[in-house]
């Protein structure tokens, strides 16, 4: 079980953030539960790494944040995504599909001189 | 307006959460780690198990926690230059728009601000560029000037080479002293090249001249002892940068090449820096072009007085100690020396030698538009003041809905930086051009004045004097907006109460801007009547209708005989053109120079150090009835006194009281060297240095008779314009003096009017000064009378209809103008009688206390005043009572 968990690669937590956010503002804990059952539990991600995500977003203003209560009437930071940060979410999206449909391309091809 | 509501909202939305932003931080943690707790313990764990296992989850919490709050602190701060950039941007757009609506108040406030601004830089910048900035030397506050006083206790002379060597090699407290020929003429060498000569300034140089300024040739070397040494005139010369451009293009390989100056070879070794302004510093409004060395030699020493002197001090020694040791060394040389002239030194700073002249004019410019600047603040403020009261239902009715009391004053303070800022930024446009065009000025013969401009330090001056004008312009109408709304609406536009004490902060500041022009006032009439006098006073010769040219060729006559026959051609020329009714010559006309030396007479015993002086003038036959000056006793000169009749000298009457008191002197003799004179003739006295210096003795030696002179001026009387009389003269004098025909023709007023030019230029910008601040106190009274006018027009309207005159109307306004105008007057006499005698020392013919000068003031400004207080009064008159009180 121990080996199935993947290093998250740099850069990618925060388009990940922001794919959390685009269809709801939510606090610091759903954003986390969202990674964890989105990814089966299969990447290895710190809390507080998370957190530094949304700082880093939230200084580029592709998010904003301001408190709120939660269903169970208690306080929390809600996290909201802005329209920078829906065109990047966007980008970065497109651009990780490539990478990884080239890398896939690459790596299942038959073996051979280019 | 959503984007103007939009910030407001951010605000509020802030404000909420405003409790603590790095509190937040630690609670989103806090929450975390709680909801993950509550998870774990709903997935099965127990509870203390899944608090340990939400921390691990989490990772560094310390760390996090630190960032975040990092983090926060940020924001905050971001958010609130957002927030006051927005406000910024509010306040100054509701002062443009205000602006905007009063655009006969902006149009006249920033005039006013641009002028005072213009005026004030200008001013700073010849005050910084004159007094405050260093001369272009070495460590200048070490320099000194060492001058020698005259027998009569006040002038000062020359000194003679065989002291400035001793005075060099035993002081103790110079380290170094330098000097250069005090008696070289402006023009009085030529240079040839290419076949044409040219007409240069030479300064003979002592070898140490520059070392000791600390001033290094640019390119190129200085003069080595060995050629200060050779005694047979200079074959080394070194140019300023301004020669060496123009005549040498620039050229670098100039140094070595052999030109020939006077004709002779001269050799050139060196090139100024173009900072060095030798002539700037010493002989403003004339120009030097080349440096020769001036060699300490036996026969420079026999010709007296002639070193102008400049020495350095040693570390740590002071002016004072270093003047008590010379004046012991010049008694000491004195003594040892009897066959030296005497030598009395004295030490003053450089500074105060170059400049010591103009510090009290400058100072008095500087304190004059500090004067003018108070009035600009203060007039502004008082028609700020009388803004807001209009405005009084307006920002009452604010703060009714709650508009904050600082943020008022801010706003009004905003509008009044504004104004400042935009009458800096014209007023230092006026200025650069102001500074721009007096330091291209020659005609003022003030040192350093080529060098004055606006710079860096001006403009920021300037900007901090605005600001702070804003300031105290914005601050007192603003802290003035009312305390308690119901008040101010209650009030209306009649209210007695505070519509009374807004009257008595405006009256008073009225009186004050009275009170500054009135000072202004009375020191520029002052000086305009000391000016007036200067140009009044006898200058012992009639220069109207005077022509002169300078005429001695750029090559000088090779012996006497040679001369006189030039210059016997050139008279006999200039008298047979029409309209000439007199004309002659002379090597240095009245205000052209300071020679003098002792002229004893025969057979007189004079006590050492005392022997009759006079100023030194050759001139030819019939020069005093050219010039206007009158013979009062004997014969003038003749074409017959040549070398070969009996030597003969005219003196003036100054002179001949100085040799033989209540004596005849026609027919007396005095010395010169061998050769002995007779005094053929008594002449007027005539002012010689400047129009304020008294008579004092005058020796005249006819030009046929010795050969002492190099450069000449021929003086015409003609009743022709200049114009006319210059060609025809041209064509007269091209055959044989064609250098000469190339030099311009001037007026001998030309020549009084640069020698009164500081004063003139003194009493212009002072006059100036005084009308402006006259004219912007007019427009105070006026505008506080006119407003008060308009606000009673009810209260006039009533007493109309109660019965009074039209006429008792009209004079209870001209009562209340006449009333702020006499209470400015007192105080503005009291602040002149504290002020004005420091200007003493500018005065002439005047004294501080001169009562006409007040008089003037006074009267000028009781009419001024009454003429802006004359406008409303009418006004006031017309006022119909029945529209008036309909209207309240």
């Amino acid at each position: 079980m121990a080996n199935d968990i993947l290093p998250i690669l740099k850069g990618t937590l925060d388009t990940l953030v922001l794919k959390a956010l685009c269809w709801t503002p939510m606090h610091g804990f759903e954003i986390t539960r969202w990674v964890e059952t989105r990814s089966s539990g299969a990447l290895d991600l710190r809390d507080s790494a998370l957190y530094q995500a949304l700082h880093r977003l939230e200084e580029r203003d592709m998010v904003t944040a301001q408190w709120g209560i939660t269903e169970n009437n208690q306080r929390a930071r809600y996290y909201k995504i802005t329209r920078t940060g829906r065109a990047h979410l966007a980008a970065e999206t497109a651009r990780w599909l490539r990478y990884a449909a080239t890398v896939t391309g690459i790596l299942t091809a038959a073996a051979g001189p280019a | 307006m959503p984007h103007e509501i939009r910030p407001g909202i951010r605000r509020l939305l802030r404000l909420a959460t405003r409790r603590g932003m790095e509190q937040d931080a630690d609670e989103e943690i806090r929450i975390h780690l709680q909801l993950r707790a509550r998870q774990l313990m709903d997935e099965g764990m127990s509870a203390s198990d899944a608090n340990d296992e939400a921390r691990r989850r989490f990772g560094d919490v310390d760390g996090e926690r630190r960032l975040s709050r990092a983090v926060a602190g940020r924001q905050e701060r971001r958010a609130r230059w957002t927030d006051g950039m927005d406000r910024l941007r509010g306040d100054l757009r509701y002062a443009l728009r205000t602006l905007r609506l009063d655009a006969g108040f902006t149009v006249f406030a920033l005039v006013i601000l641009a002028l005072g601004i213009g005026a004030s830089a200008t001013v700073f910048s010849l005050v910084n560029g004159v007094l405050l900035r260093p001369m272009p030397f070495a460590n200048p506050s070490r320099l000194v000037w060492i001058g020698n006083v005259a027998d009569n206790g006040v002038d000062d002379w020359r000194v003679q080479v065989g002291h400035f060597v001793d005075l060099g090699t035993r002081s103790k407290s110079l380290s170094g002293i330098a000097g250069y020929f005090g008696y070289y003429s402006v023009g009085d060498a030529a240079l040839t090249m290419h076949g044409v000569t040219q007409r240069l300034t030479r300064v003979p140089v002592t070898c140490g001249f520059f070392p000791l300024l600390g001033v290094t040739p640019e390119l190129g070397r200085s003069f080595t002892a060995e050629e200060c040494g050779r005694d047979s005139g200079s074959t080394t010369a070194i140019l300023t940068d301004r020669l060496w451009r123009e005549q040498f293009g620039a050229d670098p390989s100039v140094i070595g090449r052999v030109v020939t100056v006077s004709d002779k070879s001269v050799q050139i070794i060196g090139v100024l820096p173009a900072s060095f302004d030798f002539s700037s510093v010493f002989t403003p409004g004339t120009a030097a072009d080349l440096f020769v060395p001036y060699p300490l030699s036996e026969r420079n020493n026999r010709d007296g007085n002639t070193l102008a002197v400049v020495g350095r001090l040693r570390p740590g020694v002071s002016i004072a100690q270093a003047n008590v040791e010379l004046k012991a060394l010049g008694r000491q040389l004195t003594a040892e020396f009897p066959q030296r002239n005497p030598i009395r030194p004295r030490i003053e700073s450089l500074d105060a030698h170059v400049n010591g002249r103009f510090r009290p004019a400058l100072m008095m410019l500087a304190f004059a538009v500090a004067a003018v600047m108070l009035i600009v603040a203060v007039n502004l403020a008082s028609l700020q003041y009388a803004r807001m009261s209009a405005r009084g239902r307006e920002l009452a009715l604010r703060v009714a809905l709650g508009a904050a009391r600082g943020r008022i004053v801010r706003q009004v303070l905003t509008e009044s930086l504004l104004l400042a800022c935009g009458g800096a930024a014209i007023g230092v446009t006026l200025a650069i051009l102001a500074t721009r065009y007096l330091s291209h000025l020659r005609a003022f013969d003030i040192p350093l004045l080529s060098r004055v401009h606006v710079d860096a330090s001006v403009v920021i001056a300037t900007t901090l004097v605005a600001v702070l004008a804003g300031v105290v312009v914005g601050l007192l109408p603003a802290l003035q907006s009312p305390a308690d709304p119901n008040d101010a609406l209650k009030d209306g536009t009649r209210g007695a109460t505070r519509g009374g004490q807004h009257a008595r902060v405006r009256s008073a500041l009225v009186v004050t801007e009275i009170a500054a022009a009135l000072v202004l006032l009375v020191a520029s009439s002052l000086l305009l009547r000391s000016f007036v006098r200067v140009l009044d006073a006898d200058l012992g010769f009639t220069p109207e209708h005077l022509f002169r040219l300078r005429v001695d060729p750029p090559v000088a006559p090779r012996d006497l005989a040679a001369a006189t026959a030039y210059y016997d051609e050139v008279l006999r020329r200039i008298r047979s053109t029409p309209g000439v009714t007199a004309a002659s010559l002379s090597d240095m006309l009245p205000f052209t120079g300071d020679r003098s030396w002792g002229v004893p007479g025969e057979n007189q015993a004079y006590q050492r150090g005392h022997l009759p002086e006079g100023f030194i003038r050759f001139v030819d036959a019939d020069y005093f009835r050219t010039m206007g000056i009158p013979l009062e006793k004997g014969r003038d000169f003749a074409e017959g006194d040549d070398p070969t009749a009996p030597r003969v000298v005219i003196i003036n009457e100054s002179m001949a009281r100085k040799l033989w008191p209540g004596g005849d002197p026609i027919g007396q003799r005095v010395v010169q060297g061998p050769r002995h004179l007779t005094v053929i003739g008594v002449v007027g006295d005539v002012r010689h240095a400047t129009l304020e210096s008294p008579f004092t003795g005058e020796v005249y030696f006819p030009m046929r008779q010795s050969y002492g002179y190099t450069r000449v001026d021929l003086v015409v009387r003609t009743s022709l314009p200049i114009s006319g009389f210059a060609a025809a003269a041209r064509t007269a004098l091209a055959p044989v003096a064609p250098d000469a025909v190339r030099n311009s023709w001037s007026t001998m007023q030309t020549l009084i009017d640069q020698v009164a030019s500081p004063r003139r230029f003194l009493v212009l910008l002072l006059s100036g000064f005084a009308a402006f601040a006259v004219a912007i106190a007019a427009l105070g009274i006026y505008a506080l009378i006119s407003f008060g006018v308009t606000q009673r027009r009810q209260e006039l309207g009533i007493r109309i209809a109660l019965g009074a005159t039209t006429n008792d109307v009209g004079a209870a306004i001209m009562r209340e103008t006449m009333r702020l105008t006499l209470v400015g007057i007192v105080l503005g006499t009291l602040a002149a009688v504290l002020v004005v005698p420091a200007m003493n020392s500018m005065l002439f013919g005047v004294t501080w206390r001169d009562p006409v000068s007040f008089g003037c003031g006074v009267a000028a400004l009781v009419v001024v005043a009454g003429a802006a207080g004359l406008v409303p009064a009418r006004r006031a008159m017309r006022v119909d009572p029945s529209t008036a009180l309909r209207a309240g």
